[in-house]
């Protein structure tokens, strides 16, 4: 059985790719995580922001195994200390490991939403709490009955962060949960997360509402190109870029419309034509040569981590 | 130009409720306006009626003073809010430009498009990825007026930032005007010129879902 001081996931080391047909019968694999390391405990929210796609939703169906039959992953995943094989994935998700997808897509769309976000659980204790969830995230009685497409998509997003905290889920992974909804509802909506998260569970929050992000979680790690660039505590985000340490977090933060809304040039490398050394180093404004040696591994430093060989 | 919308009523089929009623709402040449309200006012059912997708069940869309022209380019485009059910999915991204007339390097480059991605069908691309594509081919030659319905939400802030600022500097330099409906008032604040709450404009009587 499990222990109180084991941290609830663990990735480590953590690498996906994707084999791909190049010409005709040629393959090959297209690495889009690596190195890719984070902890998340019992009682604790991680938020994890970064680029898009930078692999954080790829980190998500890792986790539970919802890979396509093309991706190859390499590392290794511990749920409370035990390692997380496609067996014991099988028999987690949904039970103890629940996600809230990212698209609106995966609402079933022939189906009333009240009974897809009960599930396969018939009983009236499910029924009680689908309807107290509902209820919670302003969703009428009416709503039950309707289909996917008479939802707005506010709605849609609401019915589908109930499909996950209605289970008992031990662990829940939240892939952007919050955009279309409005701001209260989006406050609600992670309020009750920081609930389950205060009664022991673990929540992994992937989110580009940095700000409200701010508001409930615990810590943050940062993604850059399918690695993690910073892990720090969330308060030093709220302080701004003096508190923060990786270069990127900095220009995350100089990006958001309530600061500078500047965004610094050029774009995130692709998966299959990464730079040698730190693959920030070319929109970086510190780099040097030794940057372009190898990838620097993560350090601690004031309280976090950081790959980055000129913070300080 | 000038696109307006007077007294627009709309509802699914007679049995239900209306979702709009009443709403009258116009933008004028190189305007910006906010549209804001909690989710469940008709914010996306609006600004689909005003890019022709739905038909109001009751009053007009005038673009300077005649309904919408079914055929041909609209000159007026929506950008949608989940660009994954809105790019077909058996054609590959570089069809979805080239049927805009974007397949140009000035504007790939400027949205961040990789070549790459052009020989890529949809669902193999992220959700920010795919935007940049909607955001392009909305774009294309005879937009005058551009509906931007909650588009960056699932943008990274840098990305968003950068997306902004093109459809911002394009905005100004062909006088597009612009409706960008966002729950987030700091981008409100930073996009638009003028911002209309559904809340005022809707008449509809009981609380919406």
């Amino acid at each position: 059985m499990c222990h109180d001081n084991l941290p609830l996931l663990e990735v480590d080391n953590l690498s996906v790719s994707f084999r791909m047909y190049d010409k005709a019968f040629e393959q090959r694999d297209l690495k889009v995580i690596q190195d890719l390391t984070i902890t998340v405990n019992k009682g604790e929210i991680l938020a994890v922001a970064g680029s898009s796609g930078s692999g954080k939703s790829l980190l998500a169906h890792a986790v539970l195994g919802l890979l396509p039959q093309n991706a190859t992953v390499g590392g290794r995943i511990f749920y409370k200390g035990r390692p997380l094989d496609v067996e014991n994935q099988r028999k987690l998700r949904g039970s103890e490991i629940a996600l809230i997808p990212q698209s609106v897509t995966y609402l079933d769309p022939l189906m009333q939403v009240g009974k897809q976000a009960r599930g396969a659980d018939k009983s009236p204790k499910r029924l009680r709490r689908q309807r107290e969830v509902f209820q919670r995230l302003n969703l009428t009685r009416q709503t039950e009955k309707l289909y996917p497409f008479q939802l707005s998509g506010g709605m849609a997003r609401r019915v589908l962060f109930s499909t996950a905290i209605i289970t008992d889920a031990e662990l829940v992974i939240a892939d952007e949960p919050t955009p279309g909804m409005h701001l209260d509802q989006a406050l609600e909506a992670l309020s009750i997360l920081r609930e389950l998260a205060d009664k022991g569970k673990g929540i992994i929050l992937i989110t580009h509402d940095i700000d409200l992000a701010l508001q409930f979680a615990d810590k943050i790690a940062v993604f850059y190109a399918g690695t993690t660039v910073e892990e720090l505590p969330v308060a030093d985000f709220a302080k701004g870029p003096g508190a923060l340490r990786h270069p990127y977090s900095k220009a995350l933060w100089h990006a958001l419309p309530q600061n500078d809304f500047m965004p610094i040039e050029g774009f995130q490398p692709y998966a299959g034509d990464l730079p040698e050394g730190c693959l920030f180093a070319p929109r970086c404004p510190l780099k040097t040569s030794e940057c372009e040696a190898e990838n620097p591994p993560m350090r601690k430093l004031r309280g976090g981590k950081v790959r980055c060989v000129h913070a300080s | 130009m000038h696109l307006e919308a007077n007294n627009i009523y709309f509802r699914y089929t007679s049995k239900t409720p209306f979702i709009l009623k009443k709403v009258s709402f116009s933008i004028g040449e190189g305007e910006r306006v906010g549209v804001v309200s909690p989710s469940g006012y008709g914010k996306t059912t609006l600004v689909k009626i005003l890019a022709g997708y739905e038909k109001p069940t009751k009053g007009e869309v005038l673009l300077d003073g005649k309904p919408l022209d079914p055929k041909g380019i609209l000159p007026v485009q929506l950008i949608p809010q989940h660009p994954e059910s809105s790019v077909n999915p058996r054609w590959k991204m570089q069809k979805v430009l080239e049927e805009a007339g974007q397949l140009r390097s000035e504007v790939m480059s400027a949205m961040g498009i990789e070549p790459e991605w052009l020989d890529r069908y949809p669902r193999e691309l992220s959700g920010g990825e795919l935007q940049r594509f909607c955001v392009a081919r909305a774009l294309c030659a005879d937009t005058r007026f551009l509906i931007a319905d909650e588009i960056s939400t699932m943008l990274d802030v840098i990305t968003q930032a950068q997306i902004w600022r093109y459809i911002l500097s394009e905005a100004d330099r062909r006088g597009i005007g612009l409706v960008v409906v966002t729950h987030n008032p700091a981008l409100a604040e930073r996009v638009c010129a003028r911002i209309v709450d559904l809340r005022d404009i809707n008449h509809i009587e009981q609380e919406p879902k």
